[in-house]
C-alpha cells in the first residue's frame, strides 16, 4: 500500500481520477457488450480489461485504488435498491414459492459445498505433491 | 406524497439512511442474520407498503446508487490484481471448482425446482440463479425463462447465500479463505463477494470477486446447452 492522500484536496482529486478510469473501463466495456452481442455485462468486461491494464503497467494502481475502496466498501449498499425491487414479484413467487425456496436453498448449500470441497481438496493436493 | 416522493432525494435519502441503522445493529450483534443487505431491503420493503409508496417512485432515487453497482464490478480488477500471484498459483483449484460449481448450480436449481412440482418455465428461470443479476437476466432471456423473475430471485439467492454461505461452508470443516471465497462468490455473486469483502478480509474477496465473474462467463457458455439436457431427462 502507498502512503495515503495528505490532505482533502488531494484525496478528493485521487478519486475523481480513480473513478474516470472505472468509468472508461465500464464504457469500453459496454461498448464491446453491445458492439458483439454478447450476454457478458459491459462491467464484467471492463473489469477483464482493467486487470490487464494494471497487469501491464498501462493503468497504476495508485490511480485507482482510493476509488476502488471506496466503491468495494460499499457493495452490499448498491444491491439495496434491486433487491427492494423483488416486491414487484411477491405475487408471482407465492404462487410457486415451495419449487421456488426449496430450489433456491437446496441448490445454493450445493453450490457452495461443491465449490469449497473441490477448492480446498485441490489445493492440499498441489501443496503435497 | 406522491409529488414529494418521486423525486431523487427521497429513494437514495431512505436508502441511505436505513443502511446506516442496519450497519450499526450489524456491529453490534455480530449475526449472519443481520446481514445488511437483508435488514436494509425489507425494511424498506415495509416502509414503502406502509406508506403507499410505489416501487417506481422509490426507484427515482434508487436507480442513481444501483448504477454504482457497474463501476463496482469493473472496480473488482483491483483485489484481482493485488491476488494474481497467488491466483495463478492455484490455478488447477479454480479451474476445476468453478466448472463444477457451474454446472452443479445449474442442474440443482433445475431438477430441485422440477421434482418439486415447478413448472418447464419455472426451471427456465431459476437455471441461472447462482450468477450476477445483468448475467441471469440475458441467460433466462435467451433461454425461454423469465428474465425479471429471474433478477427476483437471483437476489434473493444472493441474500440467502451472504447470509449463510461461510457458515455453511465451515460446517462442513471446510476452511481457508480461498475456498470460502470461491464458494460464497459462485453460489451467491456480488452479494456474497460484499459480505466476504466485509467479514472474510481482502484474500477471500479477491477469490470471491473471481469465483463470481468465472461463475457468470462459465455459467453464459455452459447453460444454453446443459438445460435441454436436463428438461429432456426430467419432463
Amino acid at each position: 500500500m502507498k502512503s495515503p492522500p495528505t490532505s482533502t484536496v488531494d484525496l478528493v482529486s485521487d478519486l475523481s481520477r480513480g473513478f474516470a478510469i472505472l468509468l472508461a473501463f465500464l464504457g469500453g466495456g459496454d461498448w464491446i457488450s453491445r458492439s458483439a452481442g454478447l450476454p457478458i455485462p459491459g462491467s464484467v468486461i471492463g473489469m477483464a480489461l482493467l486487470t490487464i491494464a494494471l497487469l501491464t503497467g498501462l493503468v497504476k494502481m495508485r490511480w485507482v485504488e482510493a476509488a476502488s475502496a471506496a466503491l468495494l466498501s460499499r457493495l452490499g449498499l448498491f444491491f439495496i435498491p434491486p433487491g427492494v425491487g423483488v416486491m414487484l414479484y411477491f405475487e408471482l413467487i407465492a404462487r410457486q414459492w415451495l419449487p421456488i425456496l426449496g430450489a433456491m436453498i437446496g441448490s445454493t448449500l450445493a453450490v457452495l459445498w461443491v465449490t469449497a470441497g473441490l477448492a480446498q481438496w485441490l489445493i492440499q493436493e498441489d501443496q503435497t505433491p | 406524497m406522491t409529488m414529494l416522493t418521486a423525486a431523487p432525494w427521497f429513494g437514495i435519502l431512505i436508502t441511505l439512511a436505513i443502511w446506516h441503522v442496519a450497519l450499526q445493529l450489524n456491529q453490534r450483534w455480530r449475526t449472519p442474520l443481520l446481514n445488511p443487505v437483508f435488514v436494509s431491503i425489507t425494511a424498506i420493503i415495509l416502509l414503502l407498503l406502509a406508506g403507499g409508496i410505489s416501487f417506481e417512485n422509490y426507484n427515482v432515487g434508487g436507480k442513481w446508487l444501483s448504477f454504482l453497482l457497474q463501476p463496482a464490478v469493473v472496480a473488482l480488477a483491483i483485489p484481482l490484481t493485488r491476488q494474481i500471484r497467488l491466483v495463478h498459483a492455484n490455478r488447477r483449484a479454480v479451474a476445476i471448482s468453478m466448472l463444477c460449481g457451474s454446472v452443479c448450480g445449474i442442474v440443482t436449481a433445475t431438477v430441485f425446482a422440477l421434482l418439486l412440482g415447478g413448472s418447464e418455465e419455472l426451471a427456465r428461470t431459476i437455471a441461472p440463479k447462482s450468477v450476477t443479476t445483468p448475467i441471469a437476466m440475458s441467460i433466462a432471456a435467451q433461454t425461454g425463462g423469465h428474465p425479471s423473475l429471474t433478477a427476483a430471485i437471483v437476489i434473493i439467492t444472493g441474500i440467502f447465500g451472504a447470509m449463510i454461505g461461510p457458515e455453511a461452508v465451515r460446517l462442513l470443516r471446510l476452511r481457508g479463505p480461498i475456498p470460502i471465497g470461491l464458494a460464497v462468490g459462485a453460489a451467491a455473486h456480488g452479494i456474497g463477494t460484499a459480505r466476504i469483502l466485509q467479514d472474510e478480509g481482502h484474500l477471500a474477496g479477491a477469490f470471491s470477486g473471481i469465483a463470481m465473474t468465472l461463475n457468470g462467463l462459465l455459467t453464459a457458455i455452459i447453460l444454453p446447452y446443459l438445460l435441454p439436457l436436463i428438461l429432456k431427462l426430467f419432463t
